[in-house]
């Protein structure tokens, strides 16, 4: 009941940052986006109170049930964003992007069922813990990373445009600190795989079965080493470089959630609940 | 002779090419791709969508096809690594050398980040205290009128890409070894059974390994199941307490080993398997008084209407005996108990079904009861539960997963701790001190560009209040 009531809130003052982020990016008010900052870290606490409760309820991390893996990966969601906008102010805007998807996603976790999974002995191990918050942090990341290559694509192709786009940081930035998520993106894949080998290593005797998920997820990792290569060799920067990002992103949406969701392999029941 | 050479060093350098590495691990990408389409079409799917369909279109019927072009391109990814390691090296030998130089003012304003301001007095002991503040061993040289400096911020940076590539080395060298040490199996135990590890007591093994393939000569010995299910088929706990005793025959304890914990003997670390049922001793005796005992591996059921049976070939003769156990053992199983209430005789029996020639018999044997077909007597002479364990041997997985934090740490160092370097200039001019100040950084320049103006502009600012020129 409680963790209901607490997830309820964070859902209420989500909604409310997100007013806050869109009304601070229309009409330019600092007003408005003190109050959706403020929210959003409100928000945040009273998300993160509600899933340690589900987590004390079930006996586990929120990673089984598609209720607990939406909810916390828009928990994931708003705690990096929280951490952005406070390392570096400029990102404020992308508020009014992210704080709506938190709340969609909150909405859409309660389609799904709230009832406690049974967790099998295989799923009790701390490198479960380890391997599902990178998998977050690793899409978190290149999520944000998207973001900026839109926007840097939108300001590349107005440059001389007023409104939100011009209170953005200039392109060469936006092109920086996107190449600087998906590196950190990167570094989070690959701790998630490194750590997926070593857990079925302990569980089943065998680190590497090349399973479709598993398999999958190496070529992801590939797709994004890639990039980084091409980020030295040829000086890819850019429109070049957005629109791999771009690409890429939606080839690892393939990867981790759609085909995983047809083709019922060792990972499918806890990639989509 | 010098055509050759030039020949030589021609083909050394593509292979040490940064190109010819990116061309390897888009190869390397392709191939990794076509495994997993291989894995996914294996698995059966009810009504695909189209664009699996379509993927799986573009799939091979088998991964062996692969094996070469995938072990020609890993030896090559190697060549390459090596090659581009050691011209690594010696460029990071080179930039250290460089760094160690000044640079007069001309230089330094041709670097992308740089500025130049004025300050009344006191320039040196401004950069002087940027520099300390900033972490930045500088060193100084004074002569002709200015006062020069240079710096490094975390020169260790310029390492990380060689971590970053060593761990591949590493890697690779683990999965060498695994391929030459590992061997891996599987056996079953019934409370009170003692394994010894050698070849042949196994139920299933891989052929033996290249290196070390002596057998271990340790031995286990099954105390205790701990076995519980959330409901049938649906496992909550599964571990196991095993006795252990060195090849020597010393006892080295009582230890627990479940799924994610397995234990390490000698090397060897045993797993729990997921197999678990129940063991029926049966002896089979003819009339001349020759006995035979024989073990039959009934598994625990999935779902409530499922059976546990098994069919056995009695040896000698070409009767089969289709067996299927009843036992009121199964209700005592931690969330089997409605399974356990559908065996309703709350005892251990067998109902025996005897195939041979034509001629079908069934009948009944309750524990510790017999049975006569056919001039054989069937006695039930023993019923206990039974777990797996599966056993693996490789010296390659610690040396792999050191090449994985290795290359997680070269990871970070590159991209997270990027060398930073610095030049300075201060001229005295007309009552005043001229300071020229650059800095340059191997990646995300221009977020570094832009934090090295902002600084620029505070040193400036607190500097008596002058102002940035340029």
């Amino acid at each position: 009941m409680a963790e209901i009531l607490f997830y309820w809130s964070a859902l209420a003052a989500y909604v409310g940052s997100a007013i806050g982020y869109i009304g601070g990016l229309a009409f330019d008010r600092r007003r408005f986006r003190v109050a959706g900052k403020t929210l959003a870290v409100a928000g945040c606490l009273l998300h993160g109170v509600a899933l340690l409760l589900r987590w004390a309820a079930v006996g586990h991390g929120p990673y089984i049930s598609t209720y607990e893996i939406l909810s916390s990966s828009a928990w994931v969601a708003v705690f990096f964003f929280v951490l952005l906008e406070w390392r570096q102010g400029q990102w404020a805007n992308l508020g009014a992007g992210v704080m709506p998807l938190a709340f969609l996603l909150m909405g859409f976790a309660l389609f799904g069922s709230r009832e406690a999974k049974m967790l099998p002995p295989t799923l009790r191990s701390a490198w479960l813990v380890v391997h599902v918050i990178f998998a977050k942090l690793a899409v978190a990341s290149l999520l944000v990373a998207v973001a900026m290559a839109i926007f840097f694509l939108l300001k590349r192709s107005r440059p001389a445009a007023g409104g939100y786009l011009a209170r953005l940081p200039s392109a060469a930035v936006l092109d920086d600190q996107g190449y600087r998520l998906v590196v950190f993106g990167f570094i989070c894949l690959t701790v998630m795989i490194v750590s997926g080998a070593i857990w079925a290593h302990n569980s089943w005797g065998q680190y590497w079965s090349w399973d479709s998920a598993q398999t999958w997820s190496l070529v992801v990792w590939l797709v994004y080493g890639l990039f980084l290569h091409g980020r030295i060799t040829f000086r890819w920067q850019g429109t070049v470089s957005a629109w791999y990002v771009i690409a890429a992103f939606f080839f690892s949406l393939l990867a981790f959630f759609v085909l995983p969701y047809f083709v019922k392999g060792l990972h499918s029941q806890y990639m989509v609940g | 002779m010098k055509k050759r050479e030039k020949y030589q060093e021609t083909i050394l350098s593509v292979l040490a090419s940064l190109r010819f590495s990116f061309v390897l691990l888009l190869l390397l990408g392709l191939l990794v791709a076509q495994r997993a389409i291989i894995a996914q079409k294996f698995l059966y799917l009810e009504n695909p969508p189209w664009f699996i369909r379509a993927m799986n279109g573009l799939g091979l019927d088998s991964p062996e096809p692969l094996t070469i072009p995938f072990y020609g391109l890993l030896a090559l990814l190697m060549v390459n690594l090596g090659l581009a390691s050691r011209k690594m090296v010696q460029r990071i030998r080179a930039k250290q050398r460089s760094v160690r130089g000044m640079r007069d003012m001309a230089s330094i304003r041709a670097l992308p980040a740089h500025a130049e301001f004025a300050v009344a007095t006191a320039g040196v002991e401004l950069l002087s205290a940027f520099f300390k503040r900033k972490g930045i061993r500088a060193t100084r040289e004074t002569g002709g009128g200015e006062t020069s400096f240079c710096g490094e911020k975390r020169g260790l940076g310029h390492w990380g890409v060689l971590f970053f590539h060593l761990s591949f080395f590493v890697i690779l060298a683990g999965a060498l070894l695994s391929v030459l040490t590992r061997y891996a199996g599987l056996f079953d135990l019934a409370i009170g059974e003692t394994f010894v590890e050698a070849r042949g007591n196994y139920a299933h093994v891989t052929a033996p390994p290249l290196l070390f393939a002596g057998d271990r000569k340790f031995a286990l010995r099954l105390e205790g199941i701990d076995l519980s299910y959330w409901k049938p088929g649906a496992l909550r706990q599964n571990a196991s307490t095993v006795r252990v005793w060195d090849a020597n025959g010393v006892l080295l304890g009582q230890r627990d080993l479940a799924i994610n914990s397995p234990l390490r003997i000698d090397g060897v670390d045993i797993y729990q398997g997921s197999r678990a049922g129940f063991i029926a001793g049966l002896e089979a005796a003819d009339s001349a008084g020759t006995k035979a005992l024989g073990r039959v591996k009934f598994f625990l059921p999935a779902k409530a209407e499922e059976k546990m049976v098994s069919r056995v070939m009695l040896p000698g003769t070409t009767l089969v005996l289709d067996l299927e156990l009843f036992t009121d053992m199964l209700g005592g199983i931690g969330g089997l108990e409605a399974l356990g209430a559908r065996h309703e005789n709350k005892v251990s029996l067998l109902k025996v079904t005897v195939v041979g020639d034509h001629r079908i018999f069934s009948g009944v044997i309750f524990g510790g009861g017999s049975l006569n077909v056919e001039g054989i007597t069937l006695r039930f002479v023993s019923l206990t539960p039974f777990t797996s364990f599966f056993a693996a041997r490789d010296y390659g997985v610690p040396v792999i997963f050191g090449g994985f934090a290795l290359l997680i740490l070269g990871l970070l160092i590159t991209y997270f701790w990027v060398p930073e370097q610095y030049w300075a200039v201060v001229r005295q001019e007309e009552g005043r001190e001229r300071i020229v100040a650059g800095a340059v950084t191997e990646k995300f320049r221009e977020s570094f560009k832009e934090r090295f103006a902002e600084e620029m502009q505070m040193l400036a600012s607190g500097g008596r209040g002058a102002g940035i020129d340029g």
